[in-house]
């Protein structure tokens, strides 16, 4: 090959590289499933807790990179590390989580609380998003999707025990997993599922 | 058909139907790894769950069938991977017998699954195999050949890190897209390396030197070179197995675990290959080859392009 053929192939391989907007490459990379718990007190829908369970492997990557004693276990320190990363890094990815209440939906940028836990094999990281939403006789909806539009990390709710309630007595409270084409991502390829509340007073 | 196509076609239709009829019992996989209640949720009770119907959706989406394709892949993965780690530790505890051979059977099906997931260069193989000079055998020789260098250049990869010349870890698996953004430029040059090639036999032809044509014909064959620009981005599913094995310390059974999900790539990728053959002989070209009937001459040529337009458009949207 001649050199300024070479030249002209190496430069070709570089302009069309540059253009680089990554689509479709081999993903997710991290499996989690998700669980939720609402907390309600009286008639408001106080707080939604998630929790995610990453999967085995992923959980394995965590406890080399923090389990500092090699114990083969995380202790509270431990934990305690990797709750200090994780909260400095969601917030800036809004905790890949969007609320919906009155037919608004908004990012998650701030939780009460994230606390993570480990029971072998897997990692479990739980976070409360502050609602307050108050429930009145007439049904309010309340939705909530997890999703990373990057597709790095791949999320399902459940497989079991999805969705739990504590308190909510005077309340009539049902729910539904539903797909959210209008969140679709990843070429459209992936459709992300939304929790929907459905509350009323009794 | 010949006999050697329908035995194809059956061992093509018994895998795809064997996976199929998997997505049913991934409990299976998943029972004892990832079905308990964590105690964190303790004291909650369960809510009804109620059926709405599907809100009317204007935003264009893939259709159905490839959505939920996609959920039935990404669920077995999951499930899989979770099985894989368990299974990890029985078998270099030597506890369970039979451990060491689930698990290799289990990496094997991860490969199979993992590379029918999106990426890993199948949109490339099959524009690649359009072309009028791929038959069965070499389209499923490529597949081979791809799932080999994509494996290995993800090993490669890793070793680097292991070795400290390049800190690897799954935070920094964004690094995998320059390298993909290289294969795409890859692929376009060699489209149009493939058309200019083609113009040129074209005009040897038209000339009629038979000097011309025979080096027309004679020219070196991309082949190699298309497998090895796919073959360059490093899997993320071999990366992700080399990174357990190493946080695990599963040095002992690792070769034998890598090997065998290479395999089962390689079985997707040639079936991929060896199914997008079949459909360009079965339908496409006698489809093609009616609509260019009156079009002597060039319609060869028209067929004969219809890979490396294919070639440059996925490499476009790779980029």
């Amino acid at each position: 090959m001649r050199r300024s053929s070479f030249l002209f192939l190496i430069a070709l391989i570089i302009g069309f590289s540059s253009v680089h907007c990554g689509t479709a490459s081999a993903h997710p990379h991290v499996f989690v499933d998700c669980r939720l718990s609402l907390l309600v007190e009286g008639d408001t829908l106080k707080e939604i807790s998630m929790e995610w369970e990453f999967d085995s492997i992923f959980s394995s990557f965590i406890l080399e990179d923090y389990d500092l004693d090699h114990d083969g276990t995380l202790s509270s320190e431990e934990l305690k590390a990797y709750e200090k990363i994780l909260l400095e890094e969601l917030p800036v990815v809004d905790f890949f989580s969007y609320c919906r209440t009155d037919g608004k939906i908004w990012p998650v940028q701030k939780v009460k609380a994230l606390k993570v836990t480990y029971e072998d094999p897997s990692v479990f990281m739980k976070i409360d998003i502050p609602l307050g939403v108050t429930i009145g006789k007439k049904e309010t909806i309340v939705g909530i999707t997890v999703y990373d539009i990057e597709y790095y990390l791949s999320f399902r709710y459940g497989p079991d025990n999805e969705v739990s309630l504590r308190g909510g007595e005077n309340l009539d409270i049902q729910y539904d997993i539903v797909d959210d084409p209008a969140r679709a991502y990843y070429m459209g390829q992936v459709v992300p599922e939304e929790v929907v509340l459905y509350l009323k007073k009794r | 058909m010949n006999i050697r196509k329908k035995l194809f076609f059956c061992v093509l239709l018994f895998v795809i139907f064997s996976l199929w009829d998997l997505s049913g019992s991934h409990v299976v996989f998943r029972k004892g790894v990832s079905c308990r209640v964590h105690t964190a949720w303790a004291g909650s009770s369960s809510l009804v769950r109620r059926k709405e119907p599907a809100a009317e959706n204007k935003r264009i989406v893939a259709p159905s069938f490839i959505r939920k394709g996609i959920n039935v892949l990404v669920s077995y993965q999951r499930d899989i991977r979770n099985r894989m780690a368990a299974l990890a530790k029985d078998s270099v505890s030597g506890e369970e017998p039979g451990a060491l051979l689930l698990l290799l059977l289990l990496s094997f099906l991860y490969g199979v699954v993992h590379a029918a997931g999106p990426g890993h260069g199948k949109i490339a193989l099959s524009s690649f195999v359009m072309s009028p000079e791929v038959g069965l055998a070499k389209g499923m020789i490529l597949g081979v050949v791809i799932a080999v260098f994509h494996g290995f250049s993800a090993l490669i990869l890793v070793m680097l890190s292991l070795f400290g010349i390049h800190k690897f870890n799954l935070h920094s698996m964004n690094s995998i897209d320059t390298l993909q953004s290289v294969s795409a430029s890859l692929l376009i040059i060699l489209g149009i390396f493939m058309i200019i090639r083609l113009l040129n036999r074209s005009r040897a032809e038209k000339a009629d030197t038979s000097a011309a044509v025979q080096r027309g014909n004679t020219s070196s064959s991309p082949h190699r070179l298309f497998a090895l620009a796919v073959g360059l981005v490093p899997c993320s599913g071999i990366v992700i197995l080399v990174l357990f094995i190493q946080a695990a310390g599963l040095w002992s059974i690792g070769i034998p675990l890598v090997l065998s999900t290479m395999a089962g790539m390689a079985l997707t990728l040639s079936a991929t290959g060896a199914l997008m053959v079949l459909l360009k002989r079965g339908i496409l070209f006698p489809f093609l080859s009616r609509g260019f009937r009156k079009l002597p001459g060039s319609g060869a040529y028209a067929v004969q392009l219809i890979s490396p337009v294919l070639l440059i458009l996925s490499g476009i949207l790779l980029v």
